[in-house]
């Protein structure tokens, strides 16, 4: 056995980490020089390599300190960063979608001065950010962080389109609604094709998701999932379940009523209070449970 | 020789030594090592473990530097530099330990 494999033995059982793998050369070239000297000294090479390993008994102390000490030091500048994760190229595709989307929301609201018509505006809306939007789905799918690994591109095209196409067709309700005077039925008639389907693939795909997050996250998350399990073990997690699911149908019907009643500007509230409303319960019992 | 070196007060001393290995110019770890085992006649030997926990705990508070050698051949060597708050805490390190010598002269000798 060798210097080398000597120190990958050593810290095998450790997580690479960029301080690590440099603390590895440093050892190597180190030892190699040690090895030399002793060898120089008049012993023969596997007497020399053992007297290393002797000497060398705790490595795995130094292991343990980098490891541990580092690790942590390492993630927590990481893991709310993602500089080190975006590469120039994703960069400037982020650039891209953000202008573009300040392009169509300035876009949009001159337009919908200059015409005054809503049409203009929910026409400009419908590619400059429907398409934007979609891109950034793509991207933040595929997309490696310090946390999550990346979704493969075909399965986040797959949503990107979805997602569109999702966009696209609930704008288009509006659309149809002061540009072609359709009635509001006949508007959301226009719901099926689009955003029927769309929500179909999108429930799919989550339904099928597989866990992106890196084998370190799930290991932090098994330490910090105790409340979780009082949470699930008190039955609170399924009072707040229905109660949750209770006020989303109320909201949402909520919703579609004002919406035939064309009060259209006051349709957000009720999806607002229920997120609200939700928050709330949902840290009413989580202290219920702990 | 006829006494022993004390191996804790040793290894109690070891940025010290590190550093002072460091003052004259830039040192790479073994170059390190090797000098402890020289100026010790081979007697003694700092444990490397120790040494790579000094050099971690000293660059982390700033006493020293590292940088890569460029070195042709081989691999890498990680070098060591000793910033100027490095030899502040030396010569701290260094007034220390000779008050500490004082009082523990006084202290081992008969009354």
């Amino acid at each position: 056995m060798d210097l080398k494999e000597f120190i990958n033995n050593a810290f095998g059982k450790y997580e690479e980490s960029p301080e690590l793998i440099d603390f590895k050369e440093e050892l190597l070239t180190n030892l190699e020089d040690r090895l030399q000297s002793l060898e120089a000294s008049g012993l023969n090479r596997d007497k020399a390599l053992k007297e290393i390993k002797t000497e060398f008994a705790d490595i795995n102390k130094i292991a343990e300190e980098m490891s541990l000490a580092k690790k942590k030091e390492v993630f927590e500048i990481q893991y709310m960063s993602l500089r080190s994760f975006v590469t120039k190229k994703q960069a400037a595709i982020y650039t891209v979608l953000g202008v573009l989307v300040a392009f169509g929301m300035i876009t949009a609201g001159l337009s919908y001065l200059g015409s005054g018509k809503v049409e203009a505006l929910i026409g400009v809306l419908m590619v400059f950010l429907a398409a934007p939007l979609a891109g950034f789905v793509y991207m933040g799918l595929t997309q490696e962080t310090a946390t999550r690994n990346p979704m493969r591109p075909l399965r986040a095209t797959i949503y990107a389109i979805a997602t569109f196409v999702l966009i696209f067709g609930a704008l288009l309700v509006p659309m149809l609604v002061f540009g072609e005077a359709k009635s509001l039925e006949g508007a959301l008639a226009v719901l099926i094709p689009f955003a029927l389907p769309s929500i179909g693939v999108l429930g799919f795909l989550m339904i099928t998701e597989a866990d992106y997050r890196k084998a370190w996250v799930l290991k932090e998350a098994e330490k910090h999932n105790e409340w979780a399990k009082n949470f699930e073990a008190s039955g609170n997690a399924q009072t707040f379940g229905i109660m949750t699911a209770a006020i989303w149908i109320l909201a949402i019907g909520a919703f579609i009523f004002l919406l035939i009643l064309k009060l259209w500007i006051y349709s957000w509230i009720p999806l607002v209070v229920a997120l609200a409303v939700m928050m709330f319960l949902l840290a009413y019992y989580m202290r219920k449970s702990s | 020789m006829d006494g022993q070196l004390s191996s804790d007060i040793l290894r109690g001393h070891t940025d010290t030594i590190v550093l002072a290995s460091l003052l004259d110019r830039d040192r790479y770890g073994f170059e390190i090592y090797n000098r402890v085992l020289q100026k010790t006649e081979n007697l003694y030997e700092l444990k490397e473990t120790t040494l790579y926990s000094s050099y971690k705990r000293l660059e982390k508070e700033a006493f020293i530097e590292s940088y890569w050698g460029n070195e042709t051949q081989g691999g890498r060597r990680k070098y060591y530099r000793i910033t100027e708050k490095g030899r502040e805490l030396y010569q701290q390190k260094l007034k220390d330990y000779e008050f500490t010598r004082k009082i523990l002269e006084r202290l081992f000798m008969e009354e």
